[in-house]
């Protein structure tokens, strides 16, 4: 097996190890056995594998623009592998949600074509959603289904937005083609959606108040890396990618602005202690935002250095998740049943389906009924027909009218 | 007979000839029954694999009968054949070892496995029609075989069911000998070619083509279940599971898309269906049922009415890529024939299985179920992330084609289709797996049989979870050499013809 | 035409007389000579078939006499075919009446069961007029003496109608006879479609003629004796009337309506005739499903399929009178096994209510099968004969440029499925079956099996007979 058929096994690797027969060793124990081929990879710059039969022709490669990423997924999931102060492991129910997060992460960094990356980040994202929601405590589950929710409007946009881009381009390699403006905005929105950034970062603050410390790096980082991964590696160039960094620049101020006024806010009201770390995240990103969008309005008058971008995501993201790892427990807040208005609605078309179901079988038995009520009409005359004064009477009319036909016909015939 | 006339012919008895002795078998035998069936499934398995090889090479197949005085009874193998064909064969034989453990003990098996090969054979048969005639014979078949299949329980609600169905699908055979004798008259000929006789041999006006042209597809739209003729499908739900995977997944359902299909391809030819302008309403009429099917299918409690309507809305997905009359299309909505019959039947596999080992019949009973049947719940989740189009999936290849095929014929309204209908999905099927994986289970489940350790009987597992990994793997290889969405490449390939 | 010296076709006329007259003679092996009679028979068809050619046929004058004076039997592809259909449909009611009947009544069946077939096949190869209305008189003595077998008032009543209504048919058809001869000085049908010149006495004569056929063919709105008749009979005579002395009457107006009508004929008389036909598919088919019992709605179900034949009338194309054929012959095997299943039912169960069938039927599952069998070659579903007649008359229809006729095969066909599947559907019950009420021989189901499987697979076959119609009429 050659070095770049070796590359397959980084993403496949957690993916075997998540069988569940696998019971015996911790938790922890099989995750670090799993970033084993990740980590052996590091080195081995630079790969390519070309996989024409997985999906519609894609492949793995470990180059300049994706080592930082698979290097920032490294450390972020080894930040699982250390165990918190005071003992307590992962729990089994944990194992499989994260391998499988982690296969989705490294085969999205790794990922040579969008249509690949989306299939990944699709994995990760729902391993991540499952993972929220299995404590079962209230805050994460709602933050789980916000995740989701906004998750899944990012996966139908981007589903969109890669199918008009691949149409107009022509192929799958966005980043050379001149996607057209709906494509663009229908991508970057996409991925937006899937990141934390100002003002989606709903889920956020719920998520760090409510779930385990252990777990926090992967379920707060790895959605922000992925997103800001795709940002920078698939919007297409040209102008697409001028009025995308724009918005991006924006939001990223708009961010860091919010975060700090934020503060501000939190010290005077005196909650500072418990809005930290949720404002501290959305600091880091906007910062990252910002300098992101830079770069890709305006390439010439960039703050990064070239080929930065990577950089900067993967520090993002270790940063974020060394923070969540260790910044301490936040205390809970309200819980609010949000989807109130989502049950009313659909019991309202519940209704109104059943109204209407309700009426159409009126109309159906009305219509029945009036073939029943043929039916008795049929048999009173069936009776007539049998009675011998009027079988005769028909009998010698029919005979009569056929001759009578016959003979006007063959005189018409023979004329 | 050489080898090269009897495979087609083989192919068809292969299941029928099990069939009929199977009737004659008493109750008792099992173990005769059981290898019989296997054994049909498995040699037409392999008689069909060969097919493949062939029918790729080139060669040609092609058996014929005289049944009426100019037209023959055609048994002609092409890629679109094999296509169908293989997904049958397939899917039968899944099926056939899911009906074994599910039917235990049941009364009426030889019936029941009788008829069962005998839609089998029906299936087949229109898969490798030669022309109109050929078809409407096996499409008829099936109706009559399939009958039997939806009454086999006999309770009230079952014959009212196989009432229902009867009234649907004899009228839309009556529609369709309508079509098919008119199209005789016109045409002076019935045999499917690549790009359709009827542009060819028509003199008549395009009027009464499209007439011709709408009574075949209403016909044929009746199996299909598209809207608004799709009424019997959620009521035939109450036959036995196994019946409803192969309804919904192989038989009926895919038997009107294929013929539908055939008619646009085979018969018109797209060409001519474009110019007679018949292609735009259908693709309406497809988008409709799409939207239609998965706003049924929300408020339905019962889980197989729930599918019921899911499968309504995906067997459109084939009509429109047929009617968008474009290469990708065509390969989206052919791919989409094969992807969706996995998946579906998964999905219902996995029905069954609740409700044979727990009673489980609504989705408001199906609270914590993931922890009890794990690997049932992993098989539907995955089906049901198909169904949805989440990639790498199947069902998000054959989604991928159908967009770029709107985009590719300048009818870029599809994309909202698309969007849609995957809204919808998610909407009625996330919610199914939120309840099983993440609520807890009641204390007692409505009517628990115990399998010793397992969660329920192996015949009863296996199937579903082997179709979940071929959901997985359609998706993923599907750039693969004999994946199903390189064969749909090879059939746009030969039907458009530069 | 060639005259042979050994008259093969003779032997199905000559073959059953002699059986009827030995199984008066020795009743107890009655079932046996019947049996060799249609073994008989059926040897010498099969002797016939390789020897029939397209064309006109043989004509045998009987003892050396030829036409006009003498008699001729004529034998063509119509009448081989017809020949054909009566053996196959007379030996699966043969090796059903063997066990169904017994002792007395046995001896009163087979002789008359064998004349009836001699007077069928004779009336089959007859060529002249006075000889098909003997035969027709034969027939319908026979028929009425069988339905009278079951003794009891209800089946007394239907002989009794049936007769009436037989002696009235044959004495409007012996009217017309009369005018003819009077007008042409010969009987002879192949003389008489050359000398007829379209006249309005002759016109006269085949209306009346045609009047009283009408009536024995039981067409709407003449059919009222037919459900009485057909259902209060037992079981095999049932099968036997409905799939062939019906058959015969049609067999008569064929042929007269080919000889005597011209060509360029008004439509008029056709329509009259299609239209009624029209109204007999749908009047049947809606009694049919209204009966609540199951013999009198196979009867009714005789009465709808009798309409189809008549559409050929207005259609007046080779294609069409094929197509008629061909729908005949379906529909005599099939009426045949179902009438037959129908009487296994009742046998087996004591009563025919349709209502009361839960469960009964799945003891008997060969006898439900021929039921939905038949039933399928009646609905005309595909692959059997039936489809392929409807084809035919559907295609030949629209060749006419007369397209809407096409529609009634079609309907009819939906309202056939609705009162079949009524029956079928009581196959299928929740609970197993209980025990064994009184159980009937396994001859009996596989008799209506036969005849069942027999229609469901002429379809496939029917390119044989249509093989030797080419260039008819």
């Amino acid at each position: 097996m050659s070095l770049s058929e070796a590359l397959l096994l980084v993403p496949l690797w957690p993916l075997l190890l998540a069988w569940p027969r696998w019971r015996r060793r911790g938790v922890r124990w099989l995750l670090g056995f799993a970033l084993l081929p990740a980590v052996l990879a590091l080195p081995l710059v630079p790969q390519r594998l070309d996989m024409p039969w997985l999906l519609f022709g894609s492949g793995l490669a470990l180059d300049g623009a994706t080592w930082p990423g698979l290097l920032g997924a490294v450390l972020i999931w080894s930040l699982v592998l250390v165990a918190p102060v005071g003992g307590g492991g992962l729990r089994e129910q944990y194992r499989g949600g994260l391998l499988l997060a982690l296969a989705g992460h490294l085969w999205a960094v790794l990922a040579t074509e969008p249509v690949a990356f989306f299939a990944a980040s699709g994995i990760c994202g729902y391993a991540l959603c499952v993972l929220m929601m299995r404590g079962g405590h209230p805050l994460a589950v709602r933050a789980g289904r916000r995740f989701l929710g906004l998750f899944l409007i990012a996966d139908l946009l981007l589903f969109e937005a890669l199918l008009l881009a691949v149409g107009q381009v022509g192929s799958a390699e966005l980043a050379t083609g001149a996607g057209s403006a709906a494509s663009v905005a229908l991508l970057v929105a996409g991925l937006l959606l899937r990141s934390a950034l100002w003002p989606l970062w709903l889920w956020v603050p719920d998520m760090l108040a409510a779930s385990r410390p252990a777990l926090r790096p992967v379920l707060i980082a790895v959605p922000i890396v992925l997103g800001m991964t795709g940002l920078w590696r698939w919007v297409p160039a040209g102008t697409g990618a001028g009025v995308a960094g724009i918005v991006l620049q924006g939001l990223g101020v708009v961010g860091v602005l919010h975060a700090l006024l934020g503060a501000g806010v939190a010290r005077r009201k005196g909650g500072l202690r418990r809005r930290a770390l949720p404002l501290l995240t959305l600091l880091i990103t906007g910062l990252m935002c910002a300098l992101l969008g830079r770069g890709l309005a305006d390439p010439a008058r960039s703050l990064l250095p070239d080929g930065g971008g990577p950089w900067v995501v993967a520090a993002a993201g270790v940063l974020l998740a060394v923070l969540a790892r260790w910044a301490g427990s936040v205390p809970e807040g309200r819980c609010r049943s949000a989807s109130g208005w989502l049950q009313r609605f659909a019991d309202g078309l519940a209704g109104c389906g059943e109204r209407w179901q309700a009426a159409f079988r009126r109309r159906w038995q009305r219509l029945c009924g009036l073939f029943v009520a043929r039916s008795v009409v049929m048999a009173a005359l069936e009776q007539d027909l049998r009675r011998w004064q009027v079988a005769m009477i028909l009998f010698v009319l029919v005979t009569t009218v056929l001759m009578l036909l016959l003979v006007a016909g063959s005189a018409a015939a023979c004329q | 007979m050489t080898p090269e006339n009897g495979l087609l012919p083989a192919i068809v008895l292969s299941s029928l000839l099990p069939g009929l002795v199977i009737f004659f078998l008493p109750e008792a035998r099992v173990a005769v029954r059981t290898t019989l069936n296997l054994v049909g499934a498995v040699l037409k398995l392999l008689l069909v694999g060969v097919l493949m090889q062939e029918v790729l090479a080139g060669r040609v197949f092609e058996n014929r009968w005289p049944l009426l005085p100019g037209i023959d009874l055609v048994l002609h193998a092409d890629a679109l054949s094999v296509l169908f064909v293989t997904l049958s064969a397939v899917l039968w034989l899944v099926t056939t070892v899911y009906a074994i453990g599910y039917l235990e003990g049941s009364p009426g098996r030889s019936r029941f496995f009788g008829f069962f090969s005998l839609c089998v054979t029906a299936t087949v048969g229109i898969a490798l029609a030669g022309n109109l005639l050929t078809f409407l014979l096996f499409y008829e078949v099936l109706t009559l075989a399939t009958y039997p299949l939806i009454v086999h329980r006999g309770t009230e609600q079952a014959r009212r069911a196989g009432r229902v169905y009867l009234f649907y699908t004899l009228g839309g055979g009556a529609l369709l000998l309508l079509g098919t004798v008119g199209l005789y008259r016109l045409t002076g000929t019935l045999e499917f070619m690549p790009e359709g006789f009827v542009g060819q041999h028509a003199e008549a006006g395009k009027g009464v083509l499209s007439a011709v042209f709408v009574l075949l597809v209403t016909g044929l739209g009746v199996k299909a279940a598209l809207v608004p003729l799709h009424g019997w499908l959620p009521q035939a739900m109450v036959a036995p599971a196994p019946v409803s995977a192969l309804l919904h997944a192989v038989a009926v359902v895919k038997a009107g898309a294929f013929g539908i299909v055939r008619v646009v391809h085979d018969v018109f030819g797209v060409a001519f269906s474009l110019s007679l302008g018949v292609t735009g309403p259908l693709a309406l009429l497809a988008a409709v049922t799409i939207v239609y099917g998965s706003l049924r299918a929300l408020y339905q409690d019962d889980l197989k009415r729930r599918l019921a309507f899911s499968t309504v809305s995906q067997v459109a997905y084939i009509t429109l890529g047929v009617a968008l009359a474009g290469p990708v299309a065509t390969v989206g909505g052919l791919v989409h024939l094969v992807h969706q019959g996995v998946m579906k039947i998964t999905l219902f596999f996995c029905a069954g299985n609740l409700a044979e080992t727990l009673g489980i019949h609504r989705v408001s009973e199906m609270h914590g179920v993931g922890r009890r049947m794990p690997w049932t719940m992993a098989a539907f989740t995955v089906a049901a992330l198909g169904m949805i189009g989440a990639a790498p999936l199947a069902g998000f290849v054959s989604k991928w084609h159908l967009g770029l095929g709107g985009l590719e014929t300048g009818q870029a309204w599809v994309l909202w289709v698309l969007s849609a209908s995957s809204l919808l999905n998610m909407l009625y099927f996330l919610p199914i797996l939120y309840v099983a994986w993440f609520r807890p289970p009641p204390p007692v489940w409505p009517q628990e049989r115990r399998f010793g350790r397992r969660e329920t009987a192996l015949a009863l597992l296996f199937p579903p979870l082997f179709t979940a990994l071929l959901t997985l793997l359609f998706g993923l290889l599907a750039g693969a050499p004999f994946s199903p969405l390189n064969w749909a490449r090879l059939i746009a390939e030969r039907e458009y013809v530069p | 035409m060639v005259s042979w010296s050994l008259p093969w076709e003779a032997v199905p006329v000559l073959l059953p007389l002699t059986g009827a007259v030995l199984t008066f003679l020795w009743p107890r092996q009655a079932a046996a000579v019947g049996l060799a009679v249609a073994a008989g028979i059926g040897i010498s068809l099969a002797a016939l078939v390789p020897e029939m050619t397209v064309g006109e046929g043989w004509r045998h004058p009987v003892g050396g006499w030829t036409a006009p004076l003498g008699i001729e039997l004529h034998l063509d592809a119509l009448a081989l075919i017809m020949l054909i259909m009566t053996a196959l449909v007379g030996l699966g009611v043969s090796l059903h009446a063997r066990v169904w009947f017994h002792g007395r009544q046995a001896a009163r069946f087979w002789p008359l069961w064998l004349s009836l077939w001699a007077a069928l096949d004779a009336l089959f190869l007859a060529a002249d007029l006075f000889n098909l209305y003997v035969t027709m008189e034969l027939i319908g003595l026979s028929a009425v003496a069988m339905v009278a077998l079951a003794g009891g008032r209800g089946a007394l009543e239907g002989a009794l109608r049936y007769l009436l209504v037989s002696l009235a048919g044959s004495l409007f058809y012996l009217l017309g006879v009369a005018l003819l001869f009077h007008g042409f000085g010969t009987l002879d049908l192949a003389l008489l479609a050359q000398r007829a010149d379209f006249t309005p006495p002759v016109m006269i004569a085949l209306g009346v003629m045609a009047g009283g056929l009408l009536l024995k063919t039981a067409l709407f709105p003449l059919h009222f004796w037919l459900p009485d008749a057909h259902a209060s009979a037992p079981a095999p005579v049932s099968a036997v009337l409905s799939a062939l002395v019906v058959k015969a009457s049609f067999y008569v107006l064929l042929r007269l309506w080919l000889a005597l009508v011209p060509a360029g004929v008004a439509p008029g008389p056709g329509l009259l005739l299609g239209g009624l036909g029209v109204a007999a598919v749908f009047w049947g088919g809606f009694q049919a499903l209204r009966q609540s019992r199951l013999k009198p709605m196979v009867a009714y179900s005789t009465v709808a399929q009798v309409g189809y034949l008549f559409l050929a009338f207005p259609i007046a194309t080779a294609a069409g009178w094929r197509a008629a054929i061909l729908l005949l012959l379906a529909h005599a095997l099939a009426k045949a096994a179902m009438f037959l299943a129908a009487g296994n039912l009742l046998r087996h169960a004591g009563h025919d209510r349709i209502a009361g069938l839960d469960r009964i039927p799945q003891r008997l599952p060969l006898t439900i099968t021929a039921f939905a069998l038949a039933g399928v070659s009646l609905m005309g579903l595909p692959p059997s004969g039936g489809f392929v007649g409807k084809w035919m008359l559907m295609e030949a229809a629209m060749a006419a440029g007369q397209w809407w006729w096409a529609l009634v095969p079609l309907l009819g066909g939906l309202l056939t499925a609705a009162y079949v599947f009524r029956v079928i559907g009581h196959a299928f019950t929740p609970a197993p079956p209980g025990p064994v009420a009184r159980s009937i021989d396994s001859r009996l189901e596989w008799a209506a099996l036969s005849l069942a499987v027999l229609a469901v697979l002429s379809g496939m076959l029917a390119f044989w007979p249509l093989g030797w119609l080419e260039g008819w009429p």
